[in-house]
């Protein structure tokens, strides 16, 4: 099984900050810019999985439908299943499946009419090219190329000064990918759980609307996906490493 | 029936119930309702996310509580519970938590699922086996029930909640440094960093002195804009000046019987100062 290749420093940052955006999608009046700042930094954090590329031909079409079926008019609810069909993925899915579904975070945001779209087109650009230098896998070069030019259709000279600095970090950083290691292995039981509950608690959000009880059912299962696929290492492990 | 009684042993009662203290203390301060059915789904809330959380805690570090002397006799390493049942139990016990939570209000939600996230993700996966500041984010997780119960009580967060959690949050270095001073020989021998290990003594008491000392400061602050409290922040500074007072004799002489004598002394301080908020807001 292909674990991890580097990237312990980049995973506790994007989850770190992952989670707690999460949590505050509870709490704020704009649920969507946390949470979609969740999943970008989540799905570029979380590369732990063995590779099942097929799923990226189910996955990308079904997201892109609901995306651009929520960009007609049914945003909120329609962003957030395909978030969480998203999420579902990461049971049995590939880095690539990961990586492709972060991709569609701007293009969803650039659909939906974000006032906060050039920062997640920021960042997602940032991250995901932070993924794709580390991963060096031509699906996700295609996906950032496809994926970047409709970030800077907004503004383009933002736009452009964006996909610069992104880059600069983005060279800067894959030194620090280099050095690290992973500390994690996944925990399948909590990863089941997790992708139950986020895709009922997405379910409920769909049927019901963004309440707190849907949310935060949504978000535990997110919550528990995460702890699953960072289970600490066994102590065995590492120090067989 | 043994399965239920090891599920609840994974909750860690004692420590279970400190915390729903603060939880039902900061409740009360709010100005919550002393109403069976208000108290009923804050128990619930209580019960399943903080003792879930709690156990879902010991589930991801079971392979560590084997290693060590003092949890070697827990459920999952002696095996009186399987990975799976106790899972199974443990998603039941977060799940009604959150849903009692949610049921209440989204701020209370809020709290269980920032508890969650800063116990499991933050402080268990991120942090506890690469550095000893994982207190830090620990003691966040650990001073969300009273934010918990506060929002609860008053239907929002808002400052005299932040306080009674900010009390919380510096009161939990003094309980797990001298813990982990304790049972320091089962840390090591896990390769679970401490404080105790990283700081000197001297800096290690220097940063528990200013700790404890910023515990009567934020209930002088909750006193001054809540406009009660004045016999708790009195009983509380006087409790903490002596529990500093020991911890620089600490730095002089330390020693085991002292690291004992203060994780004794830590839990009557935070408990004074969640039952005396309430009682005085009562009597207000």
């Amino acid at each position: 099984m292909p674990m991890c290749r580097g990237y312990a420093k980049l995973g506790c940052g994007g989850i770190a900050v992952s989670g707690f955006a999460a949590i505050l999608s509870l709490i704020t009046d704009n649920p969507i810019l946390p949470l979609a700042l969740a999943i970008v930094l989540m799905s570029s954090s979380i590369i732990t999985f063995t590779s099942k590329s097929w799923l990226v031909a189910v996955i990308l079409p079904l997201s892109m439908l609901l995306i651009s079926l929520g960009a007609l008019g049914y945003t909120k609810h329609l962003i957030i299943l395909a978030l969480a069909i998203t999420a579902f993925t990461l049971y049995t899915s590939s880095m690539e499946a990961i990586t492709a579904s972060a991709s569609l975070i701007p293009v969803s945001l650039a659909l939906s009419g974000s006032n906060y779209f050039n920062i997640i087109a920021a960042i997602a650009v940032v991250l995901i090219g932070l993924t794709l230098i580390a991963s060096t896998r031509k699906l996700h070069s295609g996906i950032f190329l496809a994926a970047s030019p409709i970030a800077l259709l907004g503004e383009p000279l933002t736009g452009f000064i964006i996909l610069a600095s992104g880059l600069a970090v983005l060279l800067a950083s894959s030194g620090l990918v280099d050095i690290s290691e992973c500390p994690f292995k996944s925990d399948k039981y909590l990863i089941l759980l997790g992708s139950i509950i986020s895709v009922g608690g997405a379910f409920l959000v769909f049927i019901f609307g963004w309440g707190g009880l849907e949310a935060s059912l949504w978000l535990l299962g997110f919550l528990f996906l995460v702890s699953g696929t960072l289970a600490p290492v066994e102590l065995s492990d590492r120090e067989s490493a | 029936m043994d399965k239920i009684k090891s599920l609840i042993q994974m909750t860690k009662p004692r420590q279970l119930i400190l915390l729903l203290v603060t939880m039902y203390g900061a409740y009360f301060a709010a100005g919550g309702p002393l109403e069976p059915a208000s108290v009923g789904l804050l128990t619930i809330t209580g019960f399943g996310s903080v003792g879930g959380v709690t156990a879902l805690n010991m589930y991801l570090e079971r392979d560590i509580d084997s290693m060590m002397r003092r949890t070697r006799k827990r459920p999952l390493p002696s095996g009186k519970l399987s990975d799976r049942e106790a899972l199974a139990g443990i998603t039941i016990m977060i799940l009604v938590g959150i849903i009692a939570a949610a049921l209440i209000n989204k701020y209370v939600a809020f709290a269980v699922l920032a508890g969650l996230y800063f116990d499991i993700i933050a402080y268990t996966e991120l942090t506890k086996r690469s550095t000893a500041w994982n207190l830090v984010l620990g003691s966040f997780a650990g001073s969300m029930p009273a934010l918990g119960g506060w929002a609860a009580g008053e239907g929002a967060i808002t400052l005299g909640g932040l306080l009674l959690a900010g009390i919380v949050f510096f009161w939990q270095p003094m309980h797990v440094s001298f813990l982990a001073y304790y049972f320091r020989e089962d840390y090591r021998r896990a390769g679970i960093p401490t404080v105790p290990d990283v700081l000197s003594t001297r800096a290690f008491s220097l940063f528990l002195a200013v700790s404890i000392g910023a515990i009567p400061v934020l209930l002088w602050a909750y006193m001054y804009i809540e406009g009660y409290g004045l016999f708790t922040s009195i009983i509380t500074s006087a409790m903490a000046f002596q529990a500093i007072l020991k911890v620089l004799d600490f730095s002089r002489h330390p020693s085991k019987s002292t690291a004992l004598n203060m994780i004794k002394f830590a839990s009557p301080l935070i408990a004074i100062a969640f039952l005396g908020i309430p009682v005085e807001r009562m009597l207000s």
